[in-house]
């Protein structure tokens, strides 16, 4: 067994919640996945998990590094980007993944993309190639 | 900022190429000649528009003793996503590919680790789903 692997299993063991409550958490991140679509709550998903909320945060975090929270915006800012590329309007987007208003949608769809949304429903995929010299510095003999 | 490359240390590029395109699959991008070395970069063919991993050549002496330490101790150089681990493990198995850890279960994810034959562990992780009812 090589170094590392012995390090892996040790905090697996010391620090990844035990299975059964492993395939919870997984359980709550797929009820994310599917149904993001509507106005989910913390409450919604920790029944789902059948966790409280205080233990569904706390296994999540451990889990994926993210709060349940955090992930959903994730995937919602994923879906929206998704439906804005496919010709679907700022305001029905919106609605459709339940944000609380267009203003609160337009700031975090920003602070995740770096654009409006209205901008990045126009903007074109192609970027110019990009790449660095790098390679010289590996260049040198003994 | 945006990160469009990462890099990985290798001992030999035009074997380094050969494996990551035709033992893993992925696709070159580019190929830049640079005297005795070369700009060489490789994208996964499931997101060709994706990061690209720069295949870097490793003169320098200290990169050496570095990339050798980690190799030693079984450390991966870096991690891909797949979307099923044991299947990989079993199509790399059979084209020869040596593992140094087999699928395991870590947390919500499973992984293996791999030589890549060019100085480096490799591992790949598979993020797991629920089981279908």
């Amino acid at each position: 067994m090589t170094y590392y692997q012995q390090e892996m299993l040790k905090i697996r063991d010391k620090y990844f919640p035990r299975p059964y409550q492993i395939s919870k958490i997984i359980q709550a991140r797929y009820f994310i996945d599917t149904c993001s679509a509507d106005n989910s709550s913390l409450d919604d998903i920790a029944r789902n998990s059948h966790l409280s909320k205080f233990h569904l945060i706390r296994l999540f975090s451990r889990c994926y590094g993210r709060t349940p929270h955090q992930y959903l915006t994730d995937v919602k800012i994923a879906k929206a980007k998704k439906m804005l590329l496919t010709g679907e309007g700022v305001a029905d987007t919106c609605q459709q993944l339940g944000f609380e208003s267009t203003t609160t949608f337009a700031g975090l769809f920003k602070k995740y993309t770096g654009c409006s949304p209205s901008v990045y429903r126009q903007k074109s995929n192609f970027e110019e190639p990009v790449f660095y010299i790098y390679s010289e510095l590996y260049t040198h003999k003994k | 900022m945006k990160i469009r490359l990462t890099s990985l240390l290798v001992n030999d590029q035009d074997k380094a190429l050969k494996f990551y395109t035709e033992t893993l699959g992925f696709v070159k991008k580019t190929e830049i000649p640079m005297g005795e070395h070369k700009w060489l970069t490789v994208v996964s063919a499931e997101e060709q528009d994706g990061v690209e991993l720069v295949l870097e050549p490793i003169s320098f002496v200290p990169a050496q003793v570095y990339q050798k330490a980690l190799f030693e101790a079984g450390i991966p150089a870096t991690a891909f996503n797949v979307a099923d681990v044991e299947k990989e493990y079993e199509r790399l198995t059979k084209a020869n590919v040596l593992f140094s850890v087999s699928p395991t279960p870590m947390g919500p994810v499973k992984l293996v680790v791999f030589n890549d034959t060019c100085g480096n562990n490799i591992q790949l992780f598979q993020v797991l789903q629920r089981q279908k009812d």
